[in-house]
């Protein structure tokens, strides 16, 4: 099988001989680059700092070569697993998100707006101060609950048009609901149990290890390489079911395949970490800005997530010396600030 | 000013036949409703978690009846029922005015924010060493509010065009969950401030004290007072800021008195009872629903119907769970909810 590979200004042309061949914008190449390689750095950053500070080069020898006992101890064990948990269930909350927002076809439409998370997190809280707070019963408790929800919202919204807005309110409204309901489990719980439930509630990536993260981290590569196959089909529904329908591919089956795969993406990220707000809302629209690209684009959206949320988990390691702050604390109170600019902007346009 | 001038719908949240149209009967109406009201009350004081007999109970109100009986009534059930009846005035006034001003059907102290904003402010002070009295919490809760309310109203001004109900509700979450936030770290971070603040996080009206109500009374009536001195000056800014001022309205006082009026009630009723959402919300539509837009009507019914749901919402919280009370916030946002779903489904609210 023969590959060609061809330059056009301002895009690069793939043709391979099994009738395969995709157009790639070169500005998305250098974003998705630059994405990725800022995202590399905080990496190295995030396992450099801490109690004991190390420099890029004795990070890089803990991690590709012997090194002294104690620097493996720190970089190796302690730090890698948050590290790199950040990095992939920010690109499975980014890829959700542009998955959810192609599917409502509103840019507000991420999983933190309509009550997908919330869900997930009632569910998640429920189990933790009911049952107990071992991954498979949380991931089941944070699996059923957004899943219940997310129906709930499609269910009641149907028919609410292109606009969404329906969508946001009935989002928001059993959000509220679950929000209450949460705080009533946290109430109740003994004060140890209510603080592991308000924390798991809230969204860190504290004290996260291999043996705990290492199924979730697994699942959401193989998730978002599974996803990654519907980019095509979703970029065809971004042009109207009509034509979708048209090209070949039922819209229908998109969306159930959309929906299935945003919601085992969300719940996987939230059974192992408990809802981090926002993520899945901004990144697509930070993916979109620096890539330039139209549409679902999952790469991007994925790739900007990663970097969100290692940036994230870092300012909330270090900004408060002395405490580790959930990094759910960070991504809420950033998205929010991110979601009011998103707000004056459109009030700009006037679009909303 | 014309009554038939002032029966003018909302621009939004008119439903055909409840503006104009039909004729409603308002002495009948205040008799409905405060017969609702001394009903409730009655249904406060004679049911509760402990069993006691009525007749016990109605022994105690006339002055004769056993100890136990009379510390149980005096001293737990009608200073509850007391704060019911101030928090739900202010948080229906609050509510009818918000939505009054803003021309917004789903605007509520809880959706726009203004309760996150109190929230914020009681955190801050619990953190920073206040006792989690009545006394030290109402000034902060008052800043907080306040500080929320003109966040909002400038957010959803910004741009082109008037503030539409879509752009409020978002700024509203967007504000809300940047100071959810915000408080979320701090009591995080200290466990102590944990503690305190999750009882009254969930909102709730038990255990308090008359001399809470005192503490906070004040504010209380000065946004009464505000809110029903209002009345006219809403209507006229209903019809325009110009009609408003050609008819003698300062539009800008009105601003400046609606800010003030919402920030007392909702940063005292927050001080005493904590967040309770949704109240705001429910009960000015169905004021609207039987007396239609005149805010010389909708406001006083809704100063007088809010108490009434609050009080009927906090018997169920004493009695659906067997020996265990939950807050009544929690019962709000489940009635709530369901109503905010009806009025988007419903196509009540104009979503342009």
């Amino acid at each position: 099988m023969s590959a060609l590979i061809r330059t056009e200004p301002g895009s690069l042309v793939l043709r391979a001989s099994a009738g395969v061949s995709g157009r790639v914008h070169t500005r998305t190449i250098l974003g998705c680059a630059v994405m990725l390689l800022l995202t590399g750095a905080v990496t190295v950053l995030a396992l450099m700092l801490g109690s004991v500070r190390y420099s890029p080069a004795e990070v890089l020898q803990a991690l590709f070569s012997d090194a002294p006992g104690t620097a493996e101890l720190f970089v190796v064990q302690w730090r890698l697993p948050r590290a790199v948990a950040a990095v992939v269930f920010g690109a499975a909350l980014g890829a959700a998100g542009a998955i959810f927002q192609s599917l409502t076809r509103n840019p507000l439409g991420s999983p933190d707006i309509i009550g997908f998370t919330a869900g997930a997190s009632a569910g998640g809280v429920a189990v933790v101060a009911l049952v107990g707070s071992g991954y498979a019963v949380v991931a089941g408790g944070a699996l059923l609950g957004g899943f219940v929800v997310a129906v709930l919202v499609m269910l009641l919204s149907r028919g609410g048009g292109a606009g969404g807005f329906r969508l946001i309110i009935v989002g928001l409204g059993l959000s509220a609901m679950l929000a209450s309901l949460e705080s009533w489990f946290i109430l109740t719980a003994d004060l140890d149990i209510a603080q592991v439930a308000a924390v798991w509630g809230v969204g860190s990536l504290n004290g996260i290890g291999f043996e705990h993260s290492g199924p979730a981290l697994v699942l959401s590569l193989l998730a978002l390489a599974g996803s990654g196959l519907l980019g095509r089909r979703l970029g065809l529904l971004d042009l109207g079911d009509d034509l979708s329908a048209g090209l070949g591919v039922p819209p229908s089956g998109t969306r159930v395949a959309g929906v299935a795969a945003g919601v085992v993406l969300v719940a996987l990220v939230t059974a192992a970490t408990g809802p981090i707000a926002f993520v899945a809302l901004a990144a697509p629209h930070v993916g979109r800005w620096i890539a330039r690209s139209a549409g679902a684009s999952l790469g991007p959206a994925a790739l900007a997530g990663a970097l969100i949320l290692a940036s994230a988990d870092l300012l909330a390691q270090h900004a408060v010396p002395g405490h580790s702050l959930p990094v759910g604390v960070v991504t809420v109170a950033v998205g929010g600030l991110y979601l009011i600019t998103l707000l004056i902007r459109e009030n700009r346009k006037g679009t909303l | 000013m014309s009554e038939a001038a002032t029966r003018q719908p909302l621009a939004e949240g008119a439903a055909p036949g409840t503006g104009t149209g039909r004729r409603p009967n308002m002495p009948l109406v205040l008799a409905g409703i405060g017969a609702a009201l001394v009903c409730a009350v009655l249904l406060s004081v004679f049911v509760g978690t402990e069993r006691v007999a009525p007749d016990r109970v109605s022994a105690v109100l006339i002055g004769t009846g056993d100890r136990e009986a009379h510390v149980l009534v005096w001293e737990y059930r009608v200073p509850r029922t007391l704060v019911a009846v101030a928090v739900g005035a202010a948080l229906g006034a609050a509510g009818a005015l918000i939505q009054a001003y803003t021309r917004n059907p789903l605007a509520d102290p809880g959706i726009l924010g203004v309760n996150a904003g109190a929230a914020l402010g009681v955190s801050l002070a619990v953190w920073a060493g206040a006792s989690a009295s009545v006394t030290a919490l109402v000034w902060p809760a008052l800043a907080g509010a306040c500080l929320a309310t003109v966040a909002v109203l400038l957010l959803a001004s910004t741009g082109r065009g008037p503030a539409t109900p879509v752009r409020m509700t978002l700024a509203g979450v967007a504000l809300a969950a940047v100071l959810g936030g915000l408080a979320t770290g701090m009591r995080l971070i200290d466990p102590q401030t944990f503690e305190r603040y999750r009882s009254w996080a969930a909102g709730s009206v038990a255990g308090r004290s008359p001399s809470d109500l005192a503490e906070v009374a004040p504010y209380l009536l000065i946004g009464l007072v505000a809110a029903v001195a209002l009345v006219r000056s809403l209507n006229a800014v209903a019809l325009g800021e110009d009609v408003a001022s050609s008819l003698g309205v300062s539009p800008r006082r009105t601003r400046l008195l609606t800010i003030l009026a919402v920030t007392m009630l909702v940063g005292a009723a927050t001080a005493v009872a904590g967040p309770i959402g949704f109240l705001g919300l429910m009960v000015p539509h169905a004021c609207r629903l039987l007396v239609g837009n005149d805010q010389t009507r909708v406001i006083p019914l809704s100063i007088l119907m809010a108490p009434v749901v609050l009080l009927l919402a906090d018997t169920v919280a004493r009695v659906i769970v067997p020996l265990r009370e939950v807050p009544v916030g929690i019962v709000t946002a489940f009635i709530g909810a369901p109503v905010l779903i009806w009025l988007v489904r419903d196509r009540k609210v104009n979503t342009q």
